[in-house]
């Protein structure tokens, strides 16, 4: 009797599990995406070279996220800026400066600008939506395909804020970790690329540890943000995330 | 002898001939005063606006002009200075930063012009201490004080003492943060920038937005306003090839433009004063002409030929010019310095492009003379010609019939 039943369940939902294949493989390529950085909260250090025609500098910063919501960033290096931290809550930001122990509140409208004049905008680190919930996905048609890679185009759900047309995404067939990111606007013109590169074991996992970002608009300038060292789901103080704690320092 | 026979003419009828001579006179010294009184209006707010603030001559990069951006700058600008001042006719010369930014004194906020000045350099170029109003000027070292326009003062309600914080970004990307003192409120005459501009220290804007041993602009004062454009030839010559030297002319152009335009408008004021004097010399020389008809007749009668007695009316009428003229320029003279040493005081002080202006004065120079006087002569000649003409062509027996 037990069999019987096996059976009938094998005959009735193995054509619809093999149908899914396609679709499986795209959301489990954004889900490994989206979950690649993520944790229930995490700590680090990076360095961020920032390069653009006029000058080049580098910061080295230490990192703190809690879930999606939560971000506090606190620069060390160089001398001049250290101290100098960013804290997030849901979508909200300030800057902290150290020289003049100011907060400054980020507007609306500065949201698109540098942060830090790098090429990562505050937006990018505010309104880390996600790739699986907030965008929809689909393979996406390219020239040249690569036969290693595979190219799927992200594009928002239109109720959401996001400036974005679509983004691309180009990941690794052999362990779907992503290789490009492009970021389109709305008519479809080529704002940045991120490319992902230096795969390393950092904690539990294999994450590219390099990102770099060039914008398209502006010759010369490129972003490199550089993981040396991460740690995911530690226990972190529950004052971390705080305006008095981003005033703080050291 | 014909001009000993037209002097003597001249002095035989005094009363008439005084007339012409102070028609003549009258309208040189207008013509004179007029053309003294443009030029000082002209020169004094030339002065005002360049030797205030702007300097006769520029130098930035290339398209700095067009486009300010905090990384068009000038390296090596000392250098620069220095052999700016070594030429001929340069007076001072003062390097300047700009850059826009946020300041804030307590809860007050304002968007700000920051601009880095050498206090020693630029008190030499514009004067720049008369302009502290209130308070301390910048030292000589930087101390981390800044000076505010007054009506930015205003604004911010900050007063001498309080602290300032600026925020802005600064040329390696970081955000330029920094506090300051406020040592002093500057009225620099130009109310409009005084909204929005803060001094500092160079060396401080330096620091500030990190662009060590940069400066935006080398402001220039030369001696002669005329060899400005010579002098901006030369300056080019000494630069490296970003750098462009601009004269006022360029860099200020819509005042230019306007300030030619006013030039244009008082040449027409001149030419109708002048035409005054030609109706008038006119008038005089018909009638001196139209009197002495029988003379002329009588003339004719005993030999003299047509063209010497045309000769002998305009010889009459250029010794009154050159009298007239001549008791013109006393007059005038005496006008024109009386205004170019006590001015007129404006009833309302005016403002033009938000440099205010009290007082007027007069300049002197040669063409304030020898136009007005190449006019008169030259008016009085043409208008001669014709009485001059009437009288060679009297009819002997006719005229002489008239008494």
């Amino acid at each position: 009797m037990r069999a019987i039943v096996i059976i009938f369940i094998c005959l009735v939902l193995a054509p619809t599990v093999g149908a899914q294949t396609a679709d499986s493989t795209l959301s489990d390529i954004i889900d490994k995406v989206d979950k690649l950085y993520r944790s229930e909260s995490s700590h680090g250090t990076m360095e961020m070279e920032i390069v653009t025609q006029h000058w080049q500098r580098t910061l080295t910063m230490e990192v703190w996220t809690s879930g999606l919501e939560k971000t506090l960033v606190r620069i060390h290096e160089p001398k001049k800026e250290e101290g100098v931290g960013t804290l997030r809550l849901e979508d909200q930001m300030w800057n902290y400066l150290p020289k003049t122990n100011k907060v400054i509140k980020i507007p609306p409208s500065m949201m698109m600008s540098s942060w830090m004049g790098s090429d990562f905008t505050n937006d990018d680190l505010v309104k880390e939506f996600s790739l699986f919930e907030d965008y929809t996905s689909s393979w996406a048609d390219v020239k040249d395909p690569s036969d290693t890679l595979y190219y799927i185009q992200l594009t928002p759900r239109p109720d959401l804020p996001i400036v974005w047309g679509k983004i691309i995404i180009t990941a690794r067939q052999s362990d779907y970790l992503p290789v490009t990111q492009e970021y389109y606007d709305e008519k479809g013109r080529l704002m940045r690329v991120m490319t992902y590169s230096d795969i390393q074991m950092m904690d539990d996992r294999r994450i590219p540890t390099t990102m770099t970002m060039v914008p398209q608009d502006e010759e010369g300038n490129k972003t490199i943000l550089r993981y040396e060292q991460i740690e995911f789901n530690v226990d972190l103080p529950g004052d971390l995330f705080s305006l008095r704690n981003l005033r703080s320092y050291p | 002898m014909i001009i000993k026979v037209a002097l003597r003419n001249v002095f035989r009828q005094k009363r008439r001939s005084l007339l012409t001579i102070l028609t003549m006179l009258g309208g040189f010294a207008l013509a004179a005063v007029s053309i003294s009184w443009g030029d000082g209006t002209y020169a004094h707010v030339i002065r005002m606006f360049t030797r205030n603030q702007l300097g006769h001559i520029q130098v930035h990069e290339e398209g700095y002009l067009d486009q300010r951006s905090l990384y068009k700058t000038i390296e090596d600008y000392q250098q620069i200075g220095d052999r700016i001042a070594a030429i001929d006719g340069v007076i001072a010369w003062a390097p300047r930063l700009f850059a826009a930014g946020l300041a804030s004194v307590d809860e007050k906020a304002s968007a700000v012009q920051v601009t880095g000045v050498d206090p020693q350099l630029e008190n030499a170029a514009t004067r720049f201490d008369q302009k502290v109003s209130q308070g301390r000027t910048l030292p000589q070292n930087p101390e981390h004080t800044v000076l505010l326009g007054q009506g930015l003062a205003r604004r911010l309600e900050a007063s001498i003492g309080d602290s300032l914080v600026i925020v802005s970004n600064a040329a390696d990307g970081s955000i330029a943060n920094d506090i300051y003192l406020i040592s002093g409120i500057v009225e620099s005459g130009n109310s409009m920038s005084d909204q929005l501009t803060l001094y500092m220290h160079l060396a401080d804007a330096q620091e500030l937005f990190w662009l060590q041993a940069r400066v935006h602009e080398l402001a220039v004062i030369v001696n002669h306003l005329d060899d400005v454009d010579p002098l901006t030839a030369q300056i080019q010559q000494q630069l490296p090839d970003d750098l462009v030297a601009a004269s006022w002319k360029e860099f200020a152009r819509s005042f230019y433009v306007a300030m030619q335009a006013d030039k244009r408008g008082s040449y027409i004021a001149l030419g109708v004063v002048l035409l005054v004097v030609a109706v008038g010399v006119l008038n005089t020389v018909l009638m001196t002409v139209l009197e002495r008809r029988r003379e002329y007749g009588m003339l004719r009668a005993i030999g003299t030929t047509p063209l010497q007695i045309v000769r002998m009316v305009i010889w009459e009428v250029l010794c009154m010019a050159v009298i007239g003229i001549a008791g013109g320029i006393v007059v005038a003279y005496a006008v024109a310095y009386y205004l170019l040493v006590e001015g007129i005081p404006m009833p309302q002080p005016f403002t033009w492009g938000g440099v205010e202006f009290t007082h007027m004065y007069a300049q002197l120079s040669p063409h304030v003379f020898w136009v007005p006087a190449l006019a008169v002569v030259l008016t009085a000649l043409v208008v001669s010609l014709f009485p001059a003409m009437r009288a060679a062509n009297v009819a002997p027996a006719k005229v002489m019939r008239l008494h």
